[in-house]
């Protein structure tokens, strides 16, 4: 598990990137997929995600798509266009500081942990 | 996969109401991840039971409302424009000022348009909305009481300082409240948080001495005992030798009429002085006696002479008809700036001019003096008639 700092930092990049990924997502969905890509390592909690959710949504970032299941409504959430280009931004963004921050804590080395790795 | 039946569904939702969940839309978005999460626990497999256990506890502690005030605070309209309605009043409002502290030094006009509109600005939206976007981030009592202390403080010090620039009434009162309520208690809770956090204790209490004296220091703008009261008293007890002269001659010489109109005119001039004083009191009852001496603080001698054409004709005319007698043709010392025509006549205009720029006390003593000076003139011209 990582700290709450860095996730809070990273939360934005994740929702946005995993939105890229997948056409829409409901709240569940996204901290399910988060703990299993990461074995667990990073798991949303509903109290971060959903405020994250909805101030995405107010900026314009993301749509909203309300579907009935049943007793229940589903609510999908998809990148607008405007969110796809913060989305590119944010991953660009965020591949930078990465290896800005390798590059600092570990000098000489190889551009990224992978590379350096293998 | 597992689905939840209408009762377990049912339970789930009686947990969301009672957790306090009064959006709508939210609600119907924490059931459907509730239920999902319950499912999926139930997939291990787990009973309803523990695995709606094993979903709430996750779900931030039981805390939904906390989700609720989250979504609420993050995309509420306030919240949006606050950042920038906040900035932009500030940057106005330092501007506006800035601008207003300029012109009034230089003396150009709009002067009190620009500080009225910056501090206006400081005051109603920019320190509010400081205060709403500072409380959104606040926990505890004593966080609640920092920003509290600090609105209440600084609109009310920004309030006497508007006030005391325009010399309104009660200037000095919001002031004295204004930094009574940042030294009593904003300043005690900033500096305990910081002796709290910090590492190097002294340096805290240093600081906090440092600042709490520095602050403590605008009390000297605050009431002073050298009011206009005290002028007035002043100027009774420094004019005691001019009294006595006043009276000595008066014992010893009937005035003539022109002297008793004069007389009359001038205990009337003085009168209304005083009275305008007293009325000014609401005005000038904080501030110091320094600053009533100033040429510019002259706000009763302004209200009671300057100010009063009817005051002035009658003073014109009273020491016209005083210099026009034979007794007092020639003039005298203290008449002489009022008699500079030819034929001895005085209008409305020289007597402002003379009492133009006076202060208070200078203005009182003028007329005992001018009072005394035709008494002792007569008595000398009427001593040497053959």
């Amino acid at each position: 598990m990582y700290s709450n700092e860095l996730i809070k930092g990273t939360l934005r990049t994740i929702i946005l990137s995993l939105l890229t990924a997948n056409d829409r997502m409901y709240g569940y969905e996204i901290t399910r997929h988060v703990k299993e890509a990461t074995s667990g390592k990073i798991q949303l909690t509903e109290g971060a995600l959903y405020p994250a959710l909805h101030k995405l949504e107010a900026e314009g970032l993301v749509r909203t798509e309300v579907v009935a299941n049943g007793k229940r409504s589903r609510k999908y959430y998809m990148l607008s266009a405007e969110g796809k280009s913060e989305a590119r931004e944010r991953i660009l963004e965020f591949n930078d500081f990465t290896t800005t921050i390798w590059r600092l804590i570990a000098p000489g080395a190889p551009s990224t942990l992978m590379s350096w790795l293998s | 996969m597992a689905e939840l039946n209408a009762t377990q569904e049912r339970l789930i939702a009686t947990c969301l109401k009672v957790s306090g969940i009064a959006d709508e839309g939210l609600h119907d978005e924490l059931f459907d991840h509730l239920c999902t999460a319950v499912e999926d626990e139930m997939k291990a497999p787990k009973g309803f039971e523990e695995a709606l256990g094993i979903a709430l506890e996750r779900f931030y502690a039981g805390e939904f409302r906390h989700v609720q005030e989250e979504v609420y605070a993050i995309v509420s309209p306030t919240h949006l424009n606050m950042k920038p309605i906040t900035f932009i009043a500030g940057v106005l409002c330092a501007l506006l000022l800035l601008f207003g502290m300029l012109f009034k030094v230089m003396h150009w006009p709009f002067t009190s348009l620009l500080i009225v509109l910056g501090g206006s600005l400081l005051v109603m939206p920019f320190l509010p909305l400081l205060l709403i976007h500072n409380l959104q981030k606040a926990e505890g009592a004593m966080v609640y009481g920092f920003h509290f202390s600090g609105y209440f403080g600084l609109t009310f010090f920004a309030l006497g300082a508007l006030f005391k620039v325009f010399h309104w009434p009660y200037a000095s009162a919001l002031l004295g409240i204004g930094v009574s309520i940042l030294l009593l208690f904003y300043l005690p809770i900033y500096f305990y948080q910081r002796y709290k956090q910090t590492g190097n204790k002294s340096v805290a209490i240093a600081t906090f001495m440092v600042t709490f004296s520095a602050l403590a220091l605008l009390y000297t703008l605050l009431p002073s005992d050298q009011t206009v009261g005290s002028a007035i008293y002043r100027w009774q007890h420094a004019d005691a030798a001019l009294s006595n002269s006043f009276a000595e001659i008066n014992a010893v010489h009937s005035p003539s009429e022109p002297l008793e109109a004069l007389y009359e005119s001038l205990d009337a001039a003085t009168a209304a002085l005083l009275l305008a004083a007293g009325h000014a009191e609401d005005d000038l009852r904080y501030t110091g006696l320094s600053q009533l001496e100033q040429p510019q603080s002259k706000l009763p001698v302004f209200k009671a002479l300057l100010n009063n054409q009817p005051q002035l004709e009658q003073l014109a005319t009273a020491v016209e008809a005083y210099q026009k007698h034979p007794l007092h043709r020639g003039g005298m010392r203290p008449l002489v700036e009022w008699s500079l025509t030819e034929d001895g006549s005085v209008s409305a205009h020289m007597v402002y001019e003379m009492f133009n720029g006076l202060t208070l006390v200078e203005a009182l003593q003028s007329l005992e003096l001018v009072k005394v000076e035709a008494a002792r003139y007569e008595l000398l011209t009427s001593s040497l008639a053959p």
